[in-house]
């Protein structure tokens, strides 16, 4: 008896070793994992904007462009982010909207940009699904809820009808509150790191917060992002405390060209 | 390792005990995606030969046991690969680690059950690391003094006693 116990001992204990032994070796480097699933994102990403291209219409004009740009800009530049891996689309619509899509596209509908009093309140939101995008998130939520092998055959068969799922899936509901939180905490040190006031952001999980009694459906932002008072309040915490000089965003030439072109449509 | 045996088994005993082992090999190749099959065959050659003798039976319990050791390791290794493909798992260092662990595992047994079942059917008493005194616990000696008894067929000849 005692023979057996400590051979199966010695076995179990030789089994974990190897296994953790093993498991020390960065097999996801050396096998290039990292690279085929930004391969893999990057076609879903093409694949999920090239239907949202069909159902929507997308405001590709130049000032709209430049302004994006100069945003995104101010943001990457301090928060070692490569700013041409961000794609910003804006896409007409009433909905109060944005949200993060695999191979990083940001899409932010025009009737958020309607909702927005300040330019802040705007970073803050970008900022926000930068976040999602910069810590995987998109990726994670659609492996978990998909599954790899329905990603794998979205990338190499383009099936269109899972694309709009997708769609459906990242714009109509929110991630993990851990996951939300995260994304809360990357944007105001993106934002402070940027000299970009976070206060615009805390206001508007503020101003939706008021608005999430009632919500009606074109409030897609608010109802994906709940409890927003109590988020409002950490992002807060997040800032309080801290000494900077905030430095304007944009001209208010250029903010106010942006909010003409998303009410004009 | 090589071990005296209470008694000495004939023939046919050393034939039947290393097939034990040779099924269990056979069913490796078709087990390979699914574990379960390993230890089915290796369940059904024991059933059959549940009333063989001493020597057959204390064989085919360590080739059950070990199947059932690897069948532990295999199906845990299946269900993370189902959960990587199609739930929510993802490819990691642990993961990656984890199956070649058991890959190792499964190699290493593959070729100690090769080697018991020649040496078996050379006429040796082979006992595993851990299965075998977890079989010598299981299977216990007949309760007769002629352990031959319980199945008049295989009686030893005389020269193999």
């Amino acid at each position: 008896m005692g023979k057996a116990i400590l051979q199966f001992l010695a076995m179990a204990l030789l089994f974990f070793a190897a296994w953790f032994g093993l498991s020390r070796i960065d097999f996801v480097k050396i096998f290039n994992i990292d690279n085929i699933s930004k391969k893999t994102e990057k076609k879903i990403g093409d694949l999920v904007m090239e239907t949202l291209d069909k159902t929507h219409h997308t405001i590709d004009e130049d000032s709209v462009a430049i302004v994006f740009d100069k945003i995104k800009k101010r943001m990457c530049a301090v928060n070692a982010i490569d700013e041409s891996e961000i794609n910003i689309h804006l896409i007409e619509s009433s909905d109060v909207n944005a949200f993060a899509l695999p191979g990083n596209h940001l899409v932010i509908y025009t009737g958020l940009i309607k909702r927005c009093d300040s330019v802040t309140e705007l970073c803050g939101v970008m900022a926000h699904e930068i976040g999602h995008i910069k810590l995987k998130h998109v990726m994670k939520r659609l492996a978990g809820e998909l599954g790899i092998a329905v990603l794998a055959s979205v990338a190499t068969n383009g099936n269109s009808q899972v694309a709009g799922q997708i769609i459906k899936m990242l714009s109509s509901s929110a991630f993990e509150r851990k996951q939300e939180s995260e994304a809360d905490a990357f944007a105001v040190d993106c934002l402070l790191q940027a000299r970009i006031n976070p206060r615009g952001f805390s206001n508007f999980m503020m101003k939706i917060a008021k608005m999430q009694s009632g919500i009606p459906e074109e409030m897609e932002w608010i109802s994906s992002h709940p409890d927003s008072k109590k988020r409002a309040e950490t992002i807060r915490s997040f800032y309080k405390g801290t000494t900077q000089d905030y430095e304007p965003v944009l001209s208010d030439e250029d903010w106010n060209s942006l909010k003409k072109a998303a009410e004009s449509e | 390792m090589s071990k005296t045996f209470a008694y000495t088994p004939n023939e046919m005993e050393l034939e039947k005990a290393s097939n034990g082992y040779l099924m269990s090999l056979i069913a490796v190749m078709a087990g390979m995606p699914l574990p379960i099959i390993n230890l089915m065959a290796t369940l059904f050659f024991y059933f059959g030969n549940r009333k063989s003798t001493w020597f057959v039976r204390w064989h085919c319990t360590q080739t059950l046991l070990s199947q059932i050791t690897i069948l532990v390791m295999n199906s845990v290794g299946f269900s993370w690969t189902l959960s990587v493909i199609f739930g929510t798992s993802i490819l990691t260092n642990a993961y990656i680690g984890y199956m070649i662990t058991i890959l190792l595992f499964n190699l290493t047994e593959f070729f100690v059950t090769i080697s018991a079942a020649v040496r078996i059917r050379k006429g040796e008493h082979v006992e595993l690391w851990f299965w075998g005194p977890l079989t010598n616990m299981i299977c216990k000696a007949p309760k007769t003094n002629n352990p031959f008894l319980s199945n008049p067929i295989s009686i030893p000849t005389t020269e193999n006693m």
